[in-house]
């Protein structure tokens, strides 16, 4: 068959034994994932894996919202139950704050929403605008993407830029474009989702390059490891971007260990996988970037709102051996 | 039996207690449609018989039914009573747009296919482009096809970039790209040039090519995509898609005469697309 479309299984090569011990010991950024779509296991998983600290971009959720009060709702629980969360498995959870391209097409509502941004833009937790940009590259998108680094302009904040599926090339050159045309340092901007036709011209701009590595229909990681041979680790960075979708939540670390079964030396993993994120990301402006080397160890008496995950006191680990569930 | 073609190709399904029950819904929804539609329409997969629920409908296209406003294909019986009872409101256009508005809002993944199965039929057509566009943004398998697969609304009332963001989904999200109503007629360079794009990024990521994807942008090919083309044709075993292929090179590059056996010689791109389409 010369289709297939995005499942050829055929052409995701050989797996491999998954063995995380070449990585035992490092430390990870995750600096995309919707971890408001994800379960307890993954939040241990990825603590196990070396996870420390993740950015979680406020996005769409599967189908568009048709009100102003659930994107409040929805921008309060990033900074408020799903940051709980995720310190109660240990994990330091940042988010950015912003009206997606998809709903920005949705021009009543994103006037309204537009006025709801500030308002959550500087609070606690909150690392930038992200992720806005285009996705089906209409007016409507254009117009709320320029509000929106105008904003980040004003506060001085990074910008996580989401590229589009189809007509990525252009899309990723126009917003590029409009970024320098809106005044906004490079160096400010993180440039999500490229591939291979893109990186070029990003990095060739100053623009920071992210890297999704997800199942299907994005990146895959040995893709990524030319990538990185290419290229350098400079600028660059991979992320998850799991979410609702069949995504890998440990599609950090995995790409590090391959990373270094590939050859790839220790210093350019850590860049790609950990530092190159706190640094676009300004983590250091948020939380002394020394604490990051101490264990966040979660309070299991942590309540938010009277609410905790560990309840009356049980375990934080399931027992996944047991058919006994008490 | 509720007096309506649109019902025909179910005829055969309808219990006595069915066609009863549908014959209330008409008379309810034309004495009061504001009171009743809601009710009747989500309540209606509870209320019909179990051969109905479970029913799957193609209506086959003729050349006499290639002017109706509907192509019924693969359609659940429910979807088709649905749009049916769609088609029985009528009101002037600021209460009737206000009502349908109201019912894409409110409904749930069903009524969803429904509602966009049935705009070629909706009233004042030109108020539903907005959610024509939305419907294509759908994340959701089935709302997604009854917009885009089959469906003569945005072939008729999309523009120009609108009707590009439906094929470049459709290829995107595994569609049957040949059952998008007006595909080539509707063909145009921007979407050419959108589709080269993809075909680059496919390319260097070693995915496969979706044949169709040459015919879209077969006349405004650049040097590197009849390179990949090229390469394409050589790699490909499959008679239909190597004659697709073959159609789109010939036209950059003159090709030795076809081994036998490769060939679909005979066959004009249309014959070749029909039957590449039924499988």
């Amino acid at each position: 068959m010369c289709t297939g479309i995005n499942r050829d299984v055929a052409s995701m090569g050989e797996p491999l034994p998954l063995d995380l011990s070449i990585i035992e010991g490092m430390k990870f950024v995750d600096p995309h994932i919707h971890m408001v779509s994800r379960t307890t296991d993954d939040y241990q998983a990825l603590y196990d894996a070396g996870v420390t600290l993740l950015i979680e971009p406020a996005f769409w959720l599967g189908q568009p919202r048709t009100g102003l009060d659930s994107f409040k709702d929805y921008y309060s629980s990033l900074i408020g139950w799903e940051r709980f969360r995720a310190s109660q498995f240990g994990i330091r959870h940042f988010c950015t704050i912003g009206l997606n391209s998809r709903e920005a097409n949705n021009e009543p509502l994103a006037e309204q929403v537009m006025e709801l941004l500030p308002h959550f833009l500087y609070k606690e937790g909150v690392l930038g605008i992200g992720e806005i940009g285009f996705d089906d590259q209409t007016p409507a998108e254009e117009k709320y993407y320029r509000a929106q680094l105008e904003l980040a302009k004003e506060a001085n904040l990074p910008v996580q830029v989401h590229t589009p599926h189809r007509d990525k090339t252009r899309g990723t050159t126009r917003s590029m474009d409009i970024a320098l045309e809106h005044g906004l340092d490079p160096q400010m901007v993180i440039i999500d989702h490229n591939s291979e036709e893109t990186v070029k011209e990003v990095l060739d701009r100053g623009f920071w390059a992210a890297f999704t590595i997800y199942p299907f229909t994005k990146m895959g990681n040995e893709r990524m490891v030319d990538i990185v041979q290419a290229y350098g680790a400079e600028n660059i960075m991979v992320n998850s971007a799991a979410d609702w979708g069949i995504s890998d939540p440990l599609a950090v670390p995995k790409t590090a260990a391959l990373m270094l079964q590939k050859g790839i030396d220790r210093k350019s993993v850590e860049m790609v996988t950990y530092t190159n994120a706190l640094e676009a990301f300004k983590v250091a402006e948020h939380i002394d970037l020394d604490l990051l080397n101490q264990a966040f160890t979660s309070d299991p008496e942590g309540k938010f709102e009277g609410n905790t995950i560990l309840r009356g006191g049980q375990q934080p680990r399931l027992n996944k051996g047991s058919i006994i569930i008490s | 039996m509720p007096n309506c073609k649109l019902l025909d190709p179910i005829s055969h399904l309808l219990s006595n207690d069915d066609q009863n029950y549908l014959n209330d819904c008409e008379r309810e929804i034309k004495n009061s449609y504001k009171k009743s539609f809601i009710r009747i329409f989500s309540t209606l997969n509870r209320k019909m018989s179990s051969a109905i629920q479970t029913a799957v409908i193609s209506k086959p296209q003729t050349e006499s039914t290639k002017t109706e406003s509907l192509i019924i294909e693969n359609w659940s019986a429910v979807q088709l009573i649905r749009v049916w009872l769609i088609s029985l409101i009528e009101d002037e256009e600021k209460e009737y747009v206000k009502f349908i508005d109201n019912l894409f809002s409110y409904s749930d993944m069903h009524e969803l296919a429904a509602l966009y199965s049935s705009l070629p039929i909706l009233k004042y057509p030109e108020n539903w482009i907005g959610r024509c566009q939305e419907g294509i943004r759908s994340n959701i398998g089935l709302v997604q096809e009854a917009v885009i697969e089959n469906n003569k609304y945005p072939y008729l009332y999309l523009d120009e970039s609108s009707w590009n963001q439906l094929v470049l989904k459709a290829f995107f999200t595994g569609k049957n790209i040949l059952n998008i109503y007006g595909l080539f007629e509707r063909n145009n360079q921007t979407l050419a040039e959108s589709v080269v794009d993809y075909i680059y990024e496919r390319y260097s990521a070693k995915r496969e090519i979706h044949p169709i994807l040459w015919l879209l942008a077969a006349k405004f090919l650049p040097d590197r995509a009849v390179g990949i083309l090229s390469e394409s044709y050589e790699k490909c075993s499959d008679d239909s898609e190597s004659f697709i292929l073959r159609h789109v090179l010939s036209q950059y590059i003159t090709l030795p005469p076809t081994d036998a056996g490769r060939d679909v010689s005979g066959n004009s791109i249309e014959e070749v697309l029909k039957s590449y389409k039924k499988r």
